[in-house]
């Protein structure tokens, strides 16, 4: 139904992943033009961020493909999918607690792959989150949960990606770091960076994201627009509402 | 004792945890960040030793200066760490998604490999090195004279610290080894080629190796022993510092190093129980050593290794083993002499491993010391028959599992505290304490020569009837182990291995449980120990060395570790396979290890597991059931 356009940056068709004899994902089609922002909404365990993980190669694909800027990266391991300019910020943040910020950022830094835009330095960084670069010498360990979440979102961005998966981004933060986040994620969709994000909130994803996917028992149940599904009450029902 | 006495005592404390350090530094980083403890790190010791006594020699027909003394013994460690390249491209990086149980056999594979080539290349006779120019001569301490290699190696450590803290902290490298060391999986998803990352530590890894041994050759002659004589000690260290944890082993390898050196004078023949009893301390208070981190996040799935899929003997099983002990028992009457020696090995090594199942298969206890047990029945039931007491075989046949169950219990205890990999090392060093006490307490135990005379009552005393002492003891203990494995605390073991804290919170006391089952598995063990005692006639320290642990393991390895019944397939393959083909060749180690390699490579589910394979694919339905069993999602979706 999609024909492959040439915005497409992202593509899965029909992606199976499982754990080990657990079956999580049953055949997921998304799909993530470039410059946009994208919303995967379901409810736990519905296979949020197992598609993203799958996506990365974090979680091995048992089925269906996935293409990332029309090269087909299914199988790939995650370090050659991440060099070519996908980014992942995990849901559970994963930073290095015994690194520095700055060293932090070090880690996630790589060349950016193919031609492009100015590659993101420290100080392009330091303006989109500026109490990151009042604790660059600091252990990570000592960072807030909000300030850990800006520096996962900052460490994949040194690795200069041209798509974002973001793994629940909302997920267990104050309401005044939740709209910083909201904030993050526009900044990347104004750099052209196309985020493709999983949201258990409707009130976030809709601040931020064009479309949205509903996910359930690992299939996808609806694609539209972001309004739209706001729209549904029916969806929203069936789907969203716990 | 004055006090130039122990400052001189303290001073070669240091020199010996400065070398201890810098070659456990690079056993905690490898650690770190591959997550394999690599027992070859003790080859890579020796093998630094030998290119320094190869190399420097040739430097120094040159010129007999420091300048080229160092450049040698930097060289010989670059030689070593591209030995370290070389075994991680060829075969660390084919099992860093295989279960530690396995790693730590290949590993121990490539050791057996080494020491094999190494007494094909530099030959069985030590070879003593260069003294170190410029450092040859003594200094005086309060009138006492200390060399001068000593005091400068007492400096080494601290430079290779310091060093190692500047490559951590100021290379990309070093930032990208601690961070991998906390998060392996993230360092990969952020673009970070880990072959690269891998081939990269293990080359600093066995440099670290290779300098301490280079670094050994003016102190002590290179020779054959110096890989497993060091590797205790470096476990140690490294498990005392916290695994993965470069300041943490320098602290473990000072206090080691000062514990030696005073130990010596206070308690001159357990100095090694001293060490391992540290080593048991430490980790019953701080669990990850003194500076290391539980594993949170260190990026690998862990899929339950062991028994998944409990079936009970169908049509063809119960025709098979009736079968099989129908066979066994026929030996006396259809073999000679020969199989009747080879028949009660493998029944007692059958028992053995057995038990050994018990913990690893069934409860997720990775014993790598499991020849204790065996060992202490062993001697138990030896000095007992020999010693002032002279007991009959009999009494010393009933001493045997209850020696064996109360080492285990003893040991057990501090074991069940820990998982994994720290638990399987706890295990080791209590296997080595009980191998230090045998070899270093002459007066009762023979030391090396160990006690000879231990031989059954007179009426056993014919091989053919002690063959069925062998066979009835043996085979009713496997009979009462394997019904303890379905058994409601085989279930229990199981519920506790697959989930610790979910078996705890629906109330299972875990710790209890699995330290039954450790109690259980050493006296059976133990009993396997007094029937070969009095099968050989002696005892030794072999029985109870990490060879002997290994070949366990290796038992069930070869029958497959997730079949109940794979422990005595495995015993009688691997021990007939050894038996036959050790006299014939004077590389049985070479063979040894590689195939221990071959087999966790290529068979890793053993020989049972492969008949079962072949039978799911075949549709022989009561396997087929079994083979979809094993749900278990780690992490939700």
């Amino acid at each position: 139904m999609r024909a492959p356009s040439s915005t497409t940056i992202l593509e899965t068709a029909g992606l199976k992943a499982a754990y080990g004899h657990a079956q999580v994902l049953f055949g997921v089609d998304v799909a993530l033009k470039a410059g946009e922002v994208v919303a995967l909404m379901g409810r736990n365990g519905a296979g949020k961020s197992t598609t993203l993980k799958a996506i990365m190669g974090l979680v091995p694909a048992n089925g269906g493909s996935v293409t990332f800027e029309g090269r087909d990266v299914t199988g790939w391991p995650s370090y050659r999918i991440a060099r070519l300019g996908l980014g992942y910020v995990p849901e559970e943040r994963r930073i290095f607690t015994d690194l520095t910020v700055y060293e932090n950022l070090e880690v996630g830094r790589k060349a950016a792959a193919g031609a492009g835009k100015e590659p993101w330095s420290l100080e392009r960084l330091f303006a989109i989150f500026p109490n990151l670069a009042e604790m660059k010498g600091r252990r990570a360990s000592a960072m807030s949960g909000g300030e850990q979440q800006m520096l996962t979102i900052a460490r994949t961005l040194m690795g200069n990606p041209h798509a974002v998966l973001l793994d629940e981004p909302s997920e267990g933060l104050a309401p005044v770091i939740v709209e910083q986040m909201a904030d993050a994620v526009l900044a990347m969709k104004a750099e052209g960076i196309a985020v493709l994000l999983s949201e258990q909130n409707l009130y976030f994803a809709s601040a931020v994201s064009d479309r949205a996917y509903v996910i359930e028992k690992g299939t996808i149940r609806y694609e539209g627009t972001t309004q739209d599904l706001e729209a549904n009450d029916e969806i929203r029902e069936a789907y969203l509402s716990v | 004792m004055d006090l130039s006495f122990l400052v001189i005592q303290a001073l070669s404390g240091l020199a010996s945890a400065s070398a201890l350090f810098v070659i456990a530094s690079g056993l905690t980083i490898v650690f770190g960040v591959t997550r394999i403890v690599n027992f070859a790190h003790g080859s890579f010791y020796m093998l630094g030793a030998y290119m320094a006594v190869t190399i420097l020699p040739w430097l120094f027909e040159f010129d007999r200066s420091p300048t080229l003394f160092f450049v040698g013994v930097v060289a010989s460690a670059a030689v070593v760490g591209v030995l370290g390249v070389l075994m991680e491209v060829l075969l660390l990086r084919r099992i860093y998604k295989v279960p530690e149980l396995f790693q730590l056999l290949a590993t121990f594979g490539v050791v057996l490999i080494v020491q094999d080539v190494v007494l094909k290349v530099w030959g069985p006779v030590d070879i003593t090195g260069p003294r170190a120019p410029g450092l040859r001569h003594g200094i005086e301490i309060f009138g006492q004279r200390f060399p001068a290699y000593e005091m400068f190696l007492i400096f080494v450590g601290p430079a290779v610290l310091g060093a190692l803290i500047l490559i951590m902290h100021k290379t990309r490298f070093g930032v990208l080894i601690r961070a991998a060391t906390q998060d392996r999986e993230m360092v990969g998803a952020l673009g970070v080629n880990q072959a690269m990352l891998f081939t990269g530590t293990l080359f600093l890894g066995a440099f670290l190796a290779g300098l301490g041994g280079a670094l050994q050759v003016p102190r002590v002659a290179a020779n054959t022993g110096m890989d497993l004589s060091i590797i205790t000690e470096a476990f140690v260290v490294t498990v005392i510092g916290g695994m993965g944890s470069v300041p943490g082993a320098f602290i473990a390898a000072l206090i080691i190093g000062l514990l030696q050196a005073f130990g010596i004078l206070i308690f001159p023949k357990i100095t090694l129980v001293l060490v391992f009893l540290l080593m048991a301390v430490v980790l019953v208070v701080k669990p990850w050593g003194l500076m290391g981190k539980p594993d949170v996040a260190a990026g690998r799935a862990i899929l339950p290794e062991g028994i998944l899929n409990l079936k009970r003997f169908g049509g063809v099983e119960k025709l098979f083993w009736a079968a099989a002990a129908v066979l066994v028992l026929a030996i006396p009457f259809i073999g000679d002499a020969y199989k009747v020696k080879v028949g009660i090995e493998i029944m007692v090594f059958a028992l053995a491993a057995f038990s050994l199942n018990l913990l690893i298969g069934n409860g997720g206890i990775v014993s790598f010391g499991h020849a204790a047990y065996f060992g202490v029945g062993a001697y138990a039931a030896g000095l007992l028959a020999t010693g002032p007491l002279k007991l009959p075989m009999e009494a010393a046949l009933v001493a045997a599992p209850i020696a064996g169950g109360l080492a285990a219990a003893l040991f057990g205890y501090f074991v069940v505290r820990l998982s994994g990999i720290y638990l399987a090392m706890l295990t080791l060093a209590f296997a080595q304490i009980t191998y230090a006490i045998c070899f270093q307490w002459v007066e009762v135990t023979g030391g090396d020569n160990g006690v000879v005379g231990v031989w059954p009552s007179r009426w056993a005393s014919a091989r053919e009837v002690y063959f069925y002492v062998v066979a009835v003891f043996s085979i009713l203990a496997i009979v009462a182990l394997r019904h303890l494995i379905y058994a409601p605390f085989g279930y229990t073991l199981r519920a506790a291995r697959d989930s610790a804290n979910r078996a705890d919170a629906i109330g299972i006391d875990v710790r209890t449980h699995r330290w039954l089952a450790f109690t259980v598995a050493g006296a059976a063990a133990g009993l396997a120990g007094g029937l070969y005692a009095f099968s050989k006639g002696s005892i030794d320290p072999t029985m109870i060395s990490i060879g002997m642990s290994i070949d366990f393991l290796m038992m069930i390895l070869t029958g497959g570790i997730q079949t109940v019944m794979g422990a005595l397939v495995g015993a009688a393959a691997f021990h007939s396979v050894k038996d036959f083909f050790m006299p014939l060749t004077d590389f049985w180690r070479f063979f040894l290890g590689s195939s221990i390699i071959l087999i966790v490579l290529l068979f890793p589910r053993g020989i049972v597991g492969a008949v079962d394979t072949f039978r799911e694919r075949f549709g022989d339905r009561s396997a087929a059931a079994g083979a979809k069993a094993p749900v278990l999602a780690k992490e939700a979706a």
